[in-house]
């Protein structure tokens, strides 16, 4: 916690001093709000590896069997919004800091099989989720073109912290049981941020933003302990199986936003 | 029953164009382009692989409504060169995926001066791939399935004439077929899905009609 907070002032800090020591300078705040393909990516974990047979998470969780009912599980498409305050020093030099709110809202349900053993197979009930906050801090170039619009770009890094779910269910097996993982944990992904404006009066403008975010967190252990009760599913004679996950949660992918934005100083 | 047609068509045309901003066009372009790693196997940490590359050739159409525009179109991939596993715990040999895709992506287009635009939005895909796979388990099977997928699109377009210019775009789409076919002899279910997401990038010429 204390590492997070440090994190924070830093990149404040950081911020609030290049701003301050600017001669020429225009400020900006916005919001905006858009989508994310594939947030979390392919969800992997150990509990998915060692007793689901997926070494590639939620994509390899995907299988059909005949007289099994089973339903295509996607990756995470997640809504994302924010706002933002921006700093243009000197007509072309840009620093942007901005606060991010994203959830997972379509895909990461379905069913799939899976077999302990070769021989028995069994229905499993798959969910996954994602919510994750994140600020980064990019510096880079705007550049102007004409009265009525900019394109910026620039590079920098966030702090992103993430709560990661995932529950295996199976009514099928002798016991029956149920399997949640709860992941929360923090990372400090790299940021690409490219962003177009388009200004329709001195002050405010529509925007339009690209980002990537590479990067994940340490490797976290499950918080959920209380899902211990069920069977042998590796059959090495000690149960619980599955009780206990670990996974990384990953902040790589692209985000889409469009969304307004209005300057202190006219253009 | 021809001139009403035809009245109707004109209407509906004016309509169209009334509906669009002033400066606003719609364009119908032609393009080829290219992805890398089709198929997407190499994300699967459990083989090693030579990946499979297309070629690709499309027809788009963008309506520029102001700062808006909607893009879509349609695009079909040929084989450059199939994808080998080298060494696989998934007991594929290789495997040749075609597709064709309808993308629809809104987002907001930047003119750059007098020079041409620069654009970027987000949006979707219906794929509809075929294709060949031999592996150890069923042999070589030709396959067939569809997908939708999910991404974002950016571009720059220059002007050549005032109704002919010049396109690059970049697009990313991620999307998953549903498992298809038995590639694991250990087990007894179908695992293999194609997997259309990656990055394309496309140059194509386009016409704007309005």
């Amino acid at each position: 916690m204390r590492a997070q907070a440090s994190i924070i002032t830093f990149l404040l800090f950081l911020f609030c001093s290049y701003s301050a020591g600017a001669a020429t300078v225009n400020y900006a705040w916005g919001i905006y709000g858009g989508f994310m393909p594939s947030m979390g990516g392919n969800l992997n974990s150990y509990v998915q590896e060692a007793f689901f047979n997926s070494p590639n998470g939620i994509d390899g969780m995907n299988r059909t069997r005949s007289g099994t009912s089973t339903s295509t599980i996607n990756r995470l498409i997640g809504v994302t919004g924010g706002m933002e305050i921006k700093g243009i020093f000197f007509d072309y030099y840009f620093a942007r800091i901005a606060f991010n709110y994203s959830k997972s809202v379509y895909g990461g349900s379905g069913k799939t099989v899976f077999t302990p053993d070769s021989i028995n197979y069994y229905g499993l009930k798959c969910d996954y989720s994602l919510i994750m906050y994140d600020m980064p801090l990019t510096v880079g170039l705007s550049i102007p073109f004409w009265k009525d619009m900019k394109i910026s770009l620039s590079g920098g890094i966030a702090y992103a912290y993430a709560v990661y779910e995932n529950q295996f269910k199976s009514s099928e097996t002798v016991p029956p049981f149920e399997r949640k993982g709860i992941f929360k944990g923090w990372g400090l992904p790299l940021v690409i941020v490219i962003e177009g404006e388009y200004f329709i009066s001195e002050k405010i403008s529509l925007s339009s933003t690209l980002s990537y975010y590479r990067g994940s967190t340490e490797v976290i252990k499950d918080e959920r302990e209380s899902d211990t009760a069920g069977p042998d599913l590796n059959n090495d004679a000690i149960t619980p199986d599955a009780a206990v996950d670990f996974s990384k949660i990953d902040f790589t992918g692209y985000r889409f936003t469009l969304g307004v934005s209005i300057y202190f100083q006219s253009i | 029953m021809t001139k009403k047609l035809a009245f109707i068509v004109t209407i509906l045309v004016l309509c169209g164009v009334n509906a669009v901003h002033a400066r606003d066009h719609v364009g119908v372009g032609m393009h080829v382009g290219a992805q890398h790693d089709v198929g997407n196997i190499s994300s699967d940490p459990s083989v090693k692989v030579d990946p499979q590359n297309n070629s690709l050739i499309g027809f788009s159409l963008k309506i520029n409504m102001g700062a808006l525009f909607l893009r879509s179109g349609v695009d079909t991939t040929f084989l450059i060169n199939q994808g080998d596993i080298l060494e696989s715990s998934a007991e594929i040999d290789y495997y040749r995926i075609h597709y064709t895709a309808i993308p629809a992506f809104i987002g907001f287009a930047f003119p750059i001066q007098d020079m041409g635009e620069f654009y970027m939005g987000g949006g979707m895909a219906y794929f509809f791939g075929t294709g060949k796979i031999k592996s150890s388990v069923t042999g070589k099977e030709d396959i067939q399935t569809s997908a939708y997928g999910y991404g974002v699109i950016a571009g720059i377009q220059l002007n050549i004439i005032s109704t002919i210019k010049l396109y690059m775009e970049w697009e990313y789409l991620d999307g998953r077929s549903e498992p298809i076919t038995k590639t694991q002899s250990t087990y007894d279910w179908d695992n293999f899905y194609v997997d259309f997401s990656g990055h394309r990038i496309f140059l194509g010429i386009m016409y704007y009609l309005i």
